[in-house]
């Protein structure tokens, strides 16, 4: 029994995490239909600059808003530089971004070398907290309220605010937002940056957690598409869901399976995605 | 392809209503068109008139009603399947393989004709029964001139015509054509009512068109949509006096 | 016909390669033809059909792996072993294909992704079977009329197969259902007008760039002696995705010659660097900013530019003689 509250607290977690990854590639598809395939290298890139300001100023909270900036950074500009291929065909975006993915691995990986690291969890939450009846990290449980808190947050913004109204409206018809006198491209450009700090800061917050090394990027990345598509594109509930899904899943898999881990994960995704194309709540067509 | 030359209807349209999240495109529409026939179909914008052959041809899944093609119920066959009954169509927005030559989007639907389309060990050019029909289907249609043409160097107006040359290649016994004439020129126009009028009696056409001219030039019998609804049936002569669809589609303002 | 006679002609220039080169090198270009035979199969998807996907290399290595794992887990003849493989592969394939066609874009991307670390998880974890992270190594080469243990002779056997393949390639590409491909990728709604089960076309594609990526896969075990989990990995799938679109869609000596290349550069940097994914990014940027059309777009390219120049040359004459 303790065995599976932990089991299950560690699923949660890693949902956590992936929410954080997936919400922002999600929104980003569902508004401006692109398919951002260097989002797990920007999260990785987020970790590590995290880890290099956590360095300098042992503070874990001055390296989240550090990251963030960075990452946005990154995200702004390749939306500005790369803007005419991002918004071509999907498939010159899939081939870019899998292209600039592979780019800033090899980036990440000249600048801070291949050595798995780790920053360790901030010190009010570094220690253990009892429930449930098994005793687990704070870190751990402040990530999954942390996740819970701020996937309202955002469903209450994007379903009440009138930001999230005319982000709505973007999605829904980019045209008639034009003629509503919304600046599109505006609003674009500020989505991609929040998409790719959202991730930077995922980065941060999941170091403590998974570590920060290459080949972390590629998994995430992974794993947040399959979020993605499984919840549905465009859907904050339906990426809200499936990343708890799919961290659930992933835990227990590895767990019990250890030798089949991705295909205990993978096997029901493909069977999911076969049943409804459109995933669990998506009303966008992922073409 | 099946062949009822004994039928009453060429095809038979039974109460068919479709859906769109609450946008009601069809309601309980009924439409029977005699073999050999010319039939319009009228109606303004957003009337329906695309969805309804959407849903003949099978792209559309009706919310309810039964689709008859000589009396065969083809309401559950997937669109591949109603070419094999003897359905062809054309679409509003021109549907042709742009990278292809003028040959060989013809000879895309010969194949299927000529049972070859699963031919994987020999070059399809090399196919003389598929060359040959589309070679004469061009022909037939004063088009062979253009056959080694890419569609991407074809002016609109070849273009469209080579829309009906593609789905007349399939042999079909009942063809539906979306708009032929529209954003063509007059003599454009006519070069297209020419080609249709100029195809065989046997073959029962159905056309949804917009210009009133080419509508009374070509078809008998009428239908006339509006909101989703058939509001009018009949041939040409009374629905052109029909004080209902005056009012609502040749809009006397 | 031009094509096919294209091809026999390569093949023979290719037959001189173990008279001029090292063995170093002959081992260099026999690794480049089977990868570029990869990608050439994997036109027919990409390329004519415009599926992309980044799972294909899951045929190259179960196909391999199911070889390996024949000959030294039981004992089985290396070319009974080669023919376990290579239906493996086309089993899995014929089962997952129908399934994964019924989706598209993105979702197929996903899928193809997900089932290719399906298999990669499990080459890599199932270590009491499949040996893990250190693969499959002394995978016996299959006794042949000459020896196959040599160089040169691998290098011939493997040329053989690259011909052979190429040529049915070839020619299923210009058959019926080749052009079908196009029409698919063309519109699949005018595709199913006229008749056509367009998911059964796409399932099509999809079995049979399955089916040449397993022979190559076999042909890659027996050249390594040895089969690995990175015959499985993303790495690879994105590797040959990029050979298809830097050779051009669809022209398929396009993506032979850029897989074949790729696998050189590869081989040549890996040498001397860690900078191989720098190299294949930035490839993959350049040729989709700078290159859309790939390789082959730019033979036509220069054939027009003759064409133009000498049509110029002949208004120059034509000017001169009107004077
Ligand atoms: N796949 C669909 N999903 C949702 N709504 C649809 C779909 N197809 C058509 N509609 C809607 O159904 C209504 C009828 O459309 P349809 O295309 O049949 O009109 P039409 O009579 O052909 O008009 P037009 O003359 O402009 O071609 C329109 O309001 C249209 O927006
Ligand atoms: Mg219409």
């Amino acid at each position: 029994m303790r065995l599976w509250v932990f089991q299950i607290l560690n699923g949660l977690t890693m949902g956590s995490l992936l929410f954080f990854v997936a919400a922002g590639l999600s929104v980003v598809f569902g508004l401006m239909r692109i398919l951002n395939l260097s989002h797990g290298a920007i999260f990785l890139f987020g970790g590590f600059v995290g880890l290099a300001v956590q360095k300098a100023t042992g503070s874990f909270w001055l390296a989240i808003p550090a990251a963030m900036l960075a990452a946005g950074i990154l995200g702004f500009v390749i939306q500005k530089v790369f803007s005419t291929t991002l918004m071509g065909s999907r498939f010159n975006q899939v081939l870019l971004t899998l292209g600039l993915a592979f780019i800033f691995n090899n980036s990440i990986l000249a600048i801070w070398g291949g050595a798995p690291q780790t920053i360790p969890a901030p010190e009010i939450l570094a220690t253990s907290v009892k429930v449930l009846g098994v005793t687990y990290p704070a870190y751990r449980l402040f990530l999954i309220v942390l996740a819970f808190v701020s996937g309202t947050g955002l469903w209450l913004f994007w379903e009440r605010s009138r930001l999230g109204a005319i982000v709505r409206a973007c999605v829904d018809d980019r045209d008639m937002a034009t003629a509503m006198g919304i600046r599109v491209e505006v609003v674009f450009a500020t989505v991609f940056t929040l998409g790719a700090a959202i991730a930077g800061m995922a980065g941060v917050l999941g170091a403590p957690v998974l570590g920060v090394s290459i080949g972390l990027d590629f998994d995430v990345l992974l794993l947040a598409l399959v979020v993605m598509v499984v919840g549905g594109v465009g859907s904050l509930s339906g990426a809200f869901v499936a990343s708890l899904m799919v961290g659930l899943v992933d835990t227990f898999g590895k767990a019990l399976f250890p030798e089949l881990s991705y295909f205990t994960l993978f096997s029901p995704v493909i069977i999911i995605l076969i049943v409804r194309p459109l995933g669990l709540f998506g009303r966008i067509p992922p073409e | 392809m099946v062949q009822t030359a004994n039928s009453k209807y060429a095809l038979s349209i039974e109460n068919l209503t479709v859906q769109f999240g609450g946008l009601l495109a069809l309601q309980d529409v009924d439409i029977v068109v005699p073999p050999g026939s010319r039939y319009g179909i009228l109606g303004p914008n957003g009337a329906g008139k695309t969805t309804l052959f959407n849903v003949i041809s099978g792209f559309v899944k009706p919310t309810k009603g039964r689709v008859f093609l000589h009396d065969a119920d083809i309401s559950k066959q997937p669109p591949h399947k109603r070419v094999q009954y003897g359905l062809a169509r054309t679409f509003q927005i021109t549907t042709l393989f742009s990278e292809l030559s003028v040959l060989e989007n013809i000879l895309m639907a010969a194949l299927v004709q000529s049972g070859t389309s699963q031919v994987f060990w020999k070059p399809v050019h090399n196919d003389k029964v598929a060359v040959s029909i589309a070679e004469s289907q061009l022909h037939d249609l004063g088009l062979m001139h253009l056959a080694g043409k890419a569609v991407n160097e074809l002016a609109y107006g070849e273009q469209r015509l080579l829309e009906i040359a593609v789905a007349l290649a399939s042999n079909p016994s009942v063809l539906l054509l979306d708009e032929p004439t529209a954003g063509l020129s007059t003599a454009e126009i006519k070069a297209v009512v020419k080609l249709v009028t100029g195809l065989p009696r046997d073959l029962t056409i159905i056309m949804i068109e917009h210009d009133l001219d080419v509508i009374f030039d070509v078809s008998e019998y009428l239908s006339v949509l509006h909101g989703g609804q058939a509001i009018a049936h009949g041939p040409a002569d009374e629905i052109r006096h029909d004080e209902r669809v005056k009012e609502v589609y040749l809009g006397e303002s | 016909m031009r094509r096919e006679k294209i091809i026999i002609g390569a093949g023979i220039v290719l037959a001189v390669l173990p008279f001029v080169l090292t063995e170093y090198w002959l081992g260099l270009f026999t690794q480049a033809l089977i990868f570029g035979g990869f990608a050439m199969g994997l036109d027919l998807l990409v390329g004519y059909t415009r599926m992309p996907t980044l799972g294909h290399a899951a045929f190259f290595g179960l196909a391999g792996y199911g070889t390996a794992l024949a000959i030294t887990r039981f004992g089985i003849n290396p070319w009974i072993a080669a023919g376990i493989g290579v239906l493996l592969s086309g089993g899995v394939a014929v089962a997952f294909a129908p399934l994964a066609v019924r989706v598209r874009g993105l979702t197929f991307l996903t899928i193809t992704l997900a089932f290719g670390q399906v298999t990669w998880g499990l080459a890599t974890r199932w270590t009491s079977f499949t040996g893990g992270e250190n693969g499959i190594p002394s995978v016996p080469r299959p006794d042949f009329i000459w020896d196959l243990n040599d160089r040169t002779g691998f290098f011939y056997l493997t040329l053989i197969v690259v011909i052979f393949v190429s040529l049915l390639i070839s020619i299923f590409a210009s058959s019926a259902v080749g052009m079908s491909f196009m029409g698919v990728r063309g519109s699949d709604t005018r595709m199913s007008a006229l008749g056509y089960n367009v998911q059964s076309r796409r399932a099509t594609a999809f079995i049979v760039a399955a089916l040449v990526a397993a022979v190559y896969g076999v042909l890659s075990t027996f050249f390594n002696k040895f089969v690995g989990t990175g015959s499985l990995s993303w790495q690879l799938s994105a590797q040959m995705l990029l050979a298809v679109v830097v050779g051009g869609f669809g022209s398929l000596w396009g993506p032979f010659v850029a897989g074949s290349g790729l696998h050189i550069l590869k081989t040549l940097l890996i040498g001397s660097t860690q900078r191989w994914p720098m190299v294949l990014g930035v490839l993959y940027v350049i040729s989709v900013v700078f290159l859309p059309g790939g390789l082959s777009s730019l033979v036509p390219t220069i054939k027009q530019r003759m064409i133009r120049r000498s049509k110029g040359k002949e208004h120059a004459r034509y000017g001169t003689n009107s004077k």
